[in-house]
This record gives C-alpha cells, structure tokens and sequence, in this order.
C-alpha cells in the first residue's frame, strides 16, 4: 500500500457509493426470492467496505512511517503523452462519421507515432500506412468487416 | 473416456484449417510472448476477433494455441534481455539471463522448449483424464455449488494476483459490479443503462478486457518506454547435452507435476506455479548456490511448470464453464460469443470442441517444439524490432478487432475508456484480472446466488447444508483468510518497531 491507495481507497468508496444509490431504486425482493436490487446492493455495501480498507490501510501505514509512507514517483512528461493519447483516441473515435474508421485509425496512428512518440517521419508514416492497410485487408476484404467508410469509399 | 472420443478429437484436428489454425496460434502465440508487456491475456483478446467466422472447435483450437504458444515465446525475452515476456516466465530470468551471459542461451533455450514440449504433453494428457470425470460429477451440481465454485475462483484469483489481496478484492469487486449493467437476468428489468440502448445487454467483456490488458498496457509503454536491448549471443548449441539432459529431466517433470496441479486452483495458474516449481527445483537440489548463477534445472522447471499450467488451466474452463485466470475468462467470452453454453454439458453437447481441442494440443505442442529448435534465432530477431514501432501495430489491431465483433464504435469507446483506466491501474498496481474475470462470472454468480435463494425460499443456509458448497466455501474463505493471516504476521515485527 502506498500514500496514493488512500486516495483510490476514496475514490473506489465514492463510486460504490453512487452504485448503492443507484441500487436503492431497483426493486430488493421480497424475503423468499431476491429481486434486481439484492445483488447490487450487497456488491456495492461489501465495495464500500473494502474500499475504505484500502483507505485505511493506506492511511495508517504512512502514519507508522512504514511501506506505506513511499509515494509513486509519477513522471510527468509521460503522463503528458498518456494523455495526449487519450485524447488523440477520443478524437479518432469522433473523426470516424467523418473519415470513416480505416482512415480515422490512419489519422490517429500518424498523431501517435510522430507528435507523442516522436518517430523519425519515414518510419512513422510506413508504420501507420502498413498496418492500416493490413487491418483493412484483414477485416473488411478478408473478414467482410462492415467498417464504416468515409469520403474516400473505405 | 473412450478411445473414439479421442479419434474424433483427431479426426477434427487432423483437418487442413484445423493444423493451419492450430500452427498460426502457436507461431503468434509465441510472438505475443516474446513481446514485452503483452501477455496471453491480451494477446488473445486481441486476436479474438480474427476467430469470428470460424467452427467453435476451429476459433478454440487457435486461441489455446495462442495460449501455450506464448508461455513459450516469453522465455525468449527472459533469456536474451532479462525481461519476462509475460508473468510466468519471471523466474526463468534469474537462470536463463545467466546463461545467456555465459554464452549458452541456446541451451537455455532449447531446454525451455524440450521441456515446455514434455509439459505440454503429459499436461494434455492430464487434460483429457481430468476434464470428463469432473464434468460429469458436476452435471450433478445445483446452483448453490456453482455460486460456491465461482466465488472460489473469484477470491483465489483476487488474493493471489498482484502485490495486495485488498487491492485484487477491490478489483473483482468492480468487476461484478459493472457485470450488474444491463437488463436483469431473471426479471427483466434494466440496471445502471441511463437509458443508452448500448448498455442494454450489459457491458460487453471484450472491450473491458482489449482495454485493460492490451490498450492500458500500451499506454503504459508510452508513459514508460521499453529500452531493452537483446544482448548479442549466438543461438548455438540448442539440444542439450547429455549433462543438461540429466541435470534437466527431474525439474522437467517435477515441474510439469506442479504446473498442472497449480493450474487447475482457480486464480492460481501459470505464474503461481513457475514460482513453485523454482523454489522446489532448489530445494531438491544437491547444489542449491547454483540456482542464479546460471543452472539449467532452474529454466527447465519454470517453464515446464507454466506450459503445464496452460493445460491445467482449462480443466475447469471446459469441464465446469468456471476460468481461473484473465485468459481462460476471455476464452470463456469467446465460447459463449460463437453460442456455446460453457459448462459440464458443454462436454457431452459440443464433443468436437473439447476433444478436437485436446488432440490439437498433442499436435500443437509438436508444432511449438518443430518451431522453437530451429526457428529460436528467428524469433529472437522480433526482440530487435524497436517497441515503438509495434506500439502502433498492436493499437492498430486492437481498436479495429474490437469494432469488428459487433460493428460498434460504442465498443471501441468502453475500449479507450478501460484503457485510461487500465493505465492508472497498472501505476498503482491494481491487478486486472479479477476485474475481467469478475466481469465474465458476474451475471453468472448472481443468477446462481439467486437461484439458490429462491430454492431456500430466501434461507442462504442453503450454502452450509450441502456438502459440496459448504467445502468449496470454506475453501474460498481460506483462500482469504490465509494471506490475511500471513501478511498480519509479518507486519508484527514492524508495528512492534513502530510502537
């Protein structure tokens, strides 16, 4: 456990949380027979309970200064192009009704080899272009994939 | 068993699409192994889509090979660059690194495949003993027995995964949480849809699975670059000498013994019982100080255990529909994808599948040795191709595979989603595989739980009065209990210090 489990113990209580309130809207059961509601609810008060475990784990390890007390060392730089990816694939999925998805994926795998991995454009142009093309042989001509296309008919 | 089960197992295997599908599993199963940071679980994932189309027997056929072609392939990576391909071969670098050091990585090798190729055998063979007896006493479960059998998978898999037994029950927490989404499997009414028609038929496992074991692993790669460089060796000498052979023979069986014993454990699987068979291997040994420097007996062991752990593994997937790990719960989607009901009946309903799948693996492992001895050099060169430039291959791949299963760009979106979240996990060490594996048992488990309930007219001592249950139970609860109980042992010490 480290210093950051305190923080996800939290966050995964939240969520939990807003589950079982979202369960309490599903019909429970009567006492013979469970309804919609049982498993949900149970699943979401045994997460609670886990969570804050973690949270509390987390928590009094770093006060006795033990294995908890150690802090994830977090680089920035590669979480800017975590991110950057992120958002390059949730643009993809966005140009898709445009582009359609072979050329999307084209687009978004350039984005990703020379602006986030920052390949030598050659590579990174063959790479993308050559596993577009092998996908679409793959799926749509060999598999019979019904991609959507986009303004150039694939 | 009947020898005409296994003739019809033959029969299938022996067809041309059967070999072709059964050779190109192997081949791809031992690059994914090779491939630093994908592992089976996503590779198969990954793969899955290509098998839509196919016989059931045929799509089964590839991804096992997948499966035992890549506890292979990963060898490759711990021997030349000291970086298990894939969790199971973590122990074969201690040994295998040094070997290749001392300029004998074709022994190291070769070794791994003689011995992942007589594991992969005699565990075929312990397959095809175990899975029909087991199946047929299983026809006589109820309900109560398989809500007992799926919690015991759940909890050995989420205690034994990963670095917390907290953190692997949080997961599987979350994963029978999600599998609560969607329309109610007994009475019909929609959970957690937010009125999205995509959610409807609850969360598909495929792109929860591609994002957390192959999208999040990527990104992760990204976030952290893999700058491994294969040290420059000569891959001679890969049969082994008679001295090898010797000091190999008795960890190659012992390790097959333990790999599919520890394979069957729901959770348990190939990682658990390469870690076994190392520590046993050393045990036994007269000369225990060579374990590290570079003994061969300390490759063999290891990677007949996790071959054999393959094998072990699907026992419980074919003969009680019930995974143990994060790959055999995607090939447990995979079945229910082509229409098959996974289970004890699946045996007596879909002979073709197992029995076609058990004679493939005969076949296949033969495949996997033919490839491995000559080839080795040939995979080894994969290891040269930079990271950077697969990263977009396999993204590639994976995004396009998981649209492909329904045409639907809602999937490629849960994928990106999972993949994000997959990625925070892998920081903050919160193992996947619960997660996906809760995810496929969970509208299973409740639908058992409520069932079982309903036959008490509500009671849950239900669970307690029949044998079988109460036993599995209470092994699911020492399957907790007991890391429990050793992780507050070994914290005494240091509160003592801290107080």
């Amino acid at each position: 456990m480290t210093r950051e489990d305190f923080y996800v113990g939290l966050l995964l209580a939240a969520g939990f949380g807003a589950t079982l309130w979202g369960a309490l809207s599903f019909q429970y059961g009567s006492e013979l027979a469970p309804g919609p509601g049982f498993a949900p609810v149970w699943l979401s008060v045994l997460g609670i309970a886990l969570a804050l475990t973690i949270a509390v784990t987390a928590r009094r390890g770093a006060a006795a200064g033990g294995e908890a007390a150690e802090r994830i060392e977090v680089d920035r730089g590669g979480l800017y192009r975590v991110a950057v990816t992120l958002a390059g694939l949730a643009a993809m999925l966005f140009l898709v009704t445009y582009l359609g998805l072979a050329l999307s994926v084209l687009v978004f795998l350039l984005f990703l080899t020379l602006a986030v991995q920052r390949l030598p454009a050659l590579t990174a142009i063959g790479a993308s272009v050559a596993t577009v093309c092998v996908i679409y042989l793959l799926f749509v001509r060999f598999l019979g994939v019904p991609a959507p296309a986009g303004p150039l008919g694939f | 068993m009947e020898i005409s089960d296994l003739l019809l197992g033959f029969s299938i295997a022996l067809e041309p699409q059967n070999l072709f599908f059964a050779f190109l599993g192997v081949f791809l199963g031992t690059i994914i192994g090779a491939l630093p940071g994908i592992g089976p679980s996503a590779g198969v994932a990954i793969l899955l889509p290509l098998t839509f189309g196919m016989a059931p027997a045929t799509a089964m056929i590839m991804l096992a090979g997948i499966y035992y072609g890549a506890m292979y392939g990963g060898t490759i990576t711990s021997v030349l660059i000291n970086t298990p391909g894939e969790s199971a071969s973590v122990m074969t670098t201690l040994d295998g690194y040094q070997m290749a050091l001392k300029g004998r990585a074709g022994a190291a090798l070769g070794i791994a495949a003689i011995g992942s190729f007589i594991a992969g055998t005699i565990g075929t063979l312990l397959l095809m003993l175990a899975a029909p007896p087991l199946a047929e006493l299983a026809i006589r479960f109820g309900p109560p027995e398989y809500f007992a059998l799926m919690v015991l998978g759940l909890t050995t898999l989420a205690s034994l995964t990963g670095t917390s037994m907290l953190k692997g029950l949080a997961m599987a927490m979350v994963g029978l949480m999600l599998g609560t989404i969607g329309i109610d499997v007994l009475l019909g009414a929609p959970r957690y849809t937010f009125n999205n028609i995509n959610l409807l038929d609850g969360l598909d496992f495929l792109p929860v699975a591609v994002g957390l074991f192959a999208i999040g692993e990527l990104l992760f790669n990204i976030y952290r670059p893999v700058r491994a460089e294969p040290i420059k060796a000569k891959l001679r000498g890969l049969l082994p000498t008679r001295q090898d052979w010797r000091d190999s023979r008795g960890g190659i069986l012992r390790g097959t013994a333990i790999g599919f014993f520890v394979g069957m454990l729901p959770g348990a699987g190939a990682t658990i019982s390469s870690f076994l068979a190392y520590a046993t291997e050393k045990k036994v040994s007269k000369h225990p100080e060579r374990f590290g420097t570079g003994a061969i007996e300390g490759v063999a062991a290891p990677e007949s255990a996790n071959n054999a752990a393959s094998s072990g593994a699907l026992v419980p997937l074919m003969a009680l529909g019930i995974p143990g790990s994060g790959t055999t719960a995607v090939m447990l989607g995979a079945l229910t994808l082509y229409g098959m009901q996974p289970g004890p009946l699946l045996l007596s309903t879909h002979p073709e599948v197992f029995w076609g799948l058990v004679a493939s693996m005969y076949i296949g492992n033969v495949m996997l040795l033919i490839l491995n001895l000559p080839l080795a050099p040939v995979f080894a060169s994969i290891l040269r191709i930079p990271y950077s430039i697969l990263i977009p291959v396999i993204m590639g791949i994976a995004l396009f595979g998981v649209y492909s299963v329904e045409n639907s760009l809602f999937n490629v979106g849960v994928t990106i989603v999972f993949g994000g979240i997959g990625f925070v996990m892998r920081i903050y060490g919160y193992p996947p595989a619960p997660l996906v594996l809760a995810l496929v048992l969970g509208p299973m488990l409740e639908r058992a739980l409520r069932q079982s309930l309903q036959m008490s007219l509500g009671s849950v001592d239900i669970f307690f009065t029949r044998p079988a249950s109460a036993i599995i139970l209470a092994l699911a609860i020492l399957a907790v209990l007991l890391p429990l109980l050793s992780w507050m042992r070994s914290r005494r010490p240091s509160e003592i210090v801290a107080d």
